[in-house]
């Protein structure tokens, strides 16, 4: 099942719609930052390439766009089953288990790839733009800890991605909503930082921000992130299992 | 006469139950909610940077006395009333029961207090997110004080002027500027009920963002830097732009405090007050040769 939904979702035109929106916001983000470069006129190394791709995603551009991203391409995709009659198609061929596990986990990948597959573009977008000035020598400076933080953004990104694209499926799945569907990962990830930003700060933990970019306060720093909300996403995995089983019963 | 207010009221009632675990006005309402964090982000930071408290309707009256954030917030409005002219299952049988005159009156009750059961939240929102530092007392604030008389309201393009403080107390600033933001909301929403009801539904939506567009390029900052008008010029391009843009006639500071030649605050709210009688008289002339549609899906999510 995860197969032929993963297939369904590389054909479809919005999975790379989103993919190709991130890095042409990224790029007008930064916009200025790129004038002021091209003003100035310096040399620059390899190394600034890839800081200028972590500052791209660690501005607020990108936090404000990564829920809304993730939750475009299959959030919705149990949703449509069940109102287009598909499901009745589907279900003959295999067991619930398998389908419910194959589009939860099919939604949060492609929740996740959207991102990541976003920040591969950004790459390859911002290369012609900032060729003109990558002719300084490394010497002394190694790209390998930019390229190592850069991974691990994507990374951490992607495990984002993953849970708040699941989030989406289980939320509409509740609610039997496609409004909710692309909505409630934007307005539950906002809500959070809201309640961590002015009433409750001790609460790093459920700050989603500090998903994207844990600093010192994390345990295990980004390990611990990761742990955290893989320990989410199977929360929904199994919570979806059981409220997607309930509304099948109905069918 | 008073069965006709009573049937309209019922009409309205009827809309208003349809709220009930809609999840298009819950996802309105927490946008709403989502919306007033981030504009009164740049307000509440500049408190805590400077260590200072806020009245408690102070973010309330710096955020939304700027144009910008009114044209964003009235933009949700169109979430809310997506579904207009609200069909539902519910209308063929008050259509055999009452005219439609009484139908479309009943309408027009429900957007009024729909919006203002929605400028009511985000008034409620903008002092929630920032009570944390806040007080309550009828009184400017120091962070009210530093953003009107040091000018760094206008650095980080907070409204706070020293005509907003010196003329009024924050209750009363707010409570103008929660009228004038529900007059341009209902101007625009009524808009969209005509234009729903006379051409269609595609045409009520192309009429909001035409209204929006026409109220945000007509701002007086834009024109000067698009013209590069000195000084004089455009100070009667300021001038002309309060009157004639809907947007900054829902501004509060784009008003006459006795300083200059901008409309007065009463003269805001009759022309408003004009445009929506017009709007209605035109409704009522359009729901004549309505013709009315049932699939048997309206008020599906």
């Amino acid at each position: 099942m995860l197969k032929t939904n993963m297939r369904s979702i590389f054909n479809s035109r919005i999975f790379w719609a989103s993919c190709f929106v991130m890095p042409v916001i990224l790029l007008l983000s930064q916009i200025d930052g790129l004038v002021d470069l091209y003003r100035k006129g310096e040399v620059q190394t390899w190394d600034f390439y890839f800081q200028f791709q972590l500052k791209g995603l660690a501005d607020s551009t990108m936090v404000f766009l990564a829920p809304i991203l993730c939750a475009l391409p299959y959030t919705a995709g149990f949703e449509e089953d069940i109102r287009s009659g598909m499901i009745k198609a589907i279900l003959p061929r295999t067991t619930r288990f398998r389908y419910l596990a194959g589009k939860v986990l099919a939604c949060g990948l492609s929740g996740g790839l959207v991102l990541v597959i976003g920040i591969l573009l950004n790459m390859f977008l911002c290369l012609p733009v900032l060729s003109p000035m990558l002719r300084g020598m490394e010497q002394d400076i190694s790209i390998w800890p930019s390229l190592l933080q850069l991974f691990q953004s994507a990374l951490l990104l992607f495990a984002s991605g993953f849970f708040w694209a699941a989030f989406g499926m289980l939320m509409a799945t509740l609610t039997g909503s496609w409004y909710v569907a692309y909505s409630a990962p934007f307005i539950c990830y906002y809500l959070l930082i809201i309640f961590y930003e002015r009433y409750f700060p001790y609460l790093l933990i459920l700050y989603p921000k500090s998903w994207l970019a844990p600093g010192t306060e994390w345990f295990l720093g980004a390990f611990g992130v990761l742990f955290w909300v893989a320990e989410l996403a199977a929360i929904v995995f199994m919570l979806f299992i059981l409220a997607g089983g309930r509304r099948l019963e109905r069918v | 006469m008073f069965k006709k207010i009573r049937q309209s009221f019922s009409v309205a009632g009827y809309n208003f139950r349809q709220w009930r675990r809609n999840p298009r006005i819950i996802i309105t309402f927490l946008l709403a909610f989502i919306l007033c964090f981030l504009l009164s982000d740049k307000a509440v930071a500049f408190a805590e940077e400077h260590q200072t408290t806020m009245q408690i309707v102070e973010a309330f009256i710096w955020t939304f006395g700027d144009s910008n954030s009114i044209l964003l917030s009235s933009l949700l409005l169109i979430l809310l009333f997506s579904d207009m002219p609200f069909l539902s299952s519910g209308t063929p049988f008050y259509l055999m029961r009452i005219n439609r005159r009484i139908w479309v009156m009943g309408q027009a009750i429900y957007i009024f207090l729909a919006t203002g059961i929605y400028l009511l939240f985000i008034l409620i929102s903008t002092s929630l997110v920032c009570m944390t530092n806040s007080f309550t007392a009828n009184m400017w604030s120091k962070t009210a004080a530093i953003l009107g008389y040091s000018g760094e309201g206008q650095a980080i393009a907070l409204p706070a002027l020293v005509k907003t403080l010196e003329m009024s107390h924050p209750y009363q600033c707010m409570a103008s500027i929660f009228f004038l933001m529900l007059l341009y909301a209902l101007v625009l929403i009524f808009l969209m009920l005509f234009f729903n009801i006379w051409k269609g539904q595609a045409a009520g939506v192309i009429s909001v963002f035409a209204f929006s567009i026409y109220g945000f390029l007509l701002n007086p900052e834009n024109l000067q830097s698009l013209f590069r008008l000195p000084d004089e010029l455009a100070y009667k391009a300021r001038v002309w732009v309060g009157w004639l843009s809907p947007l900054n006639q829902a501004t509060y500071h784009m008003h006459n405090f006795g300083y200059d030649n901008l409309p007065r605050l009463w003269q805001t709210y009759a022309i408003g007050g004009t445009l929506l009688l017009l709007l209605m008289l035109l409704s009522l002339w359009a729901i004549r040769r309505y013709s009315f549609h049932f699939r048997g899906t309206e008020g599906g999510a």
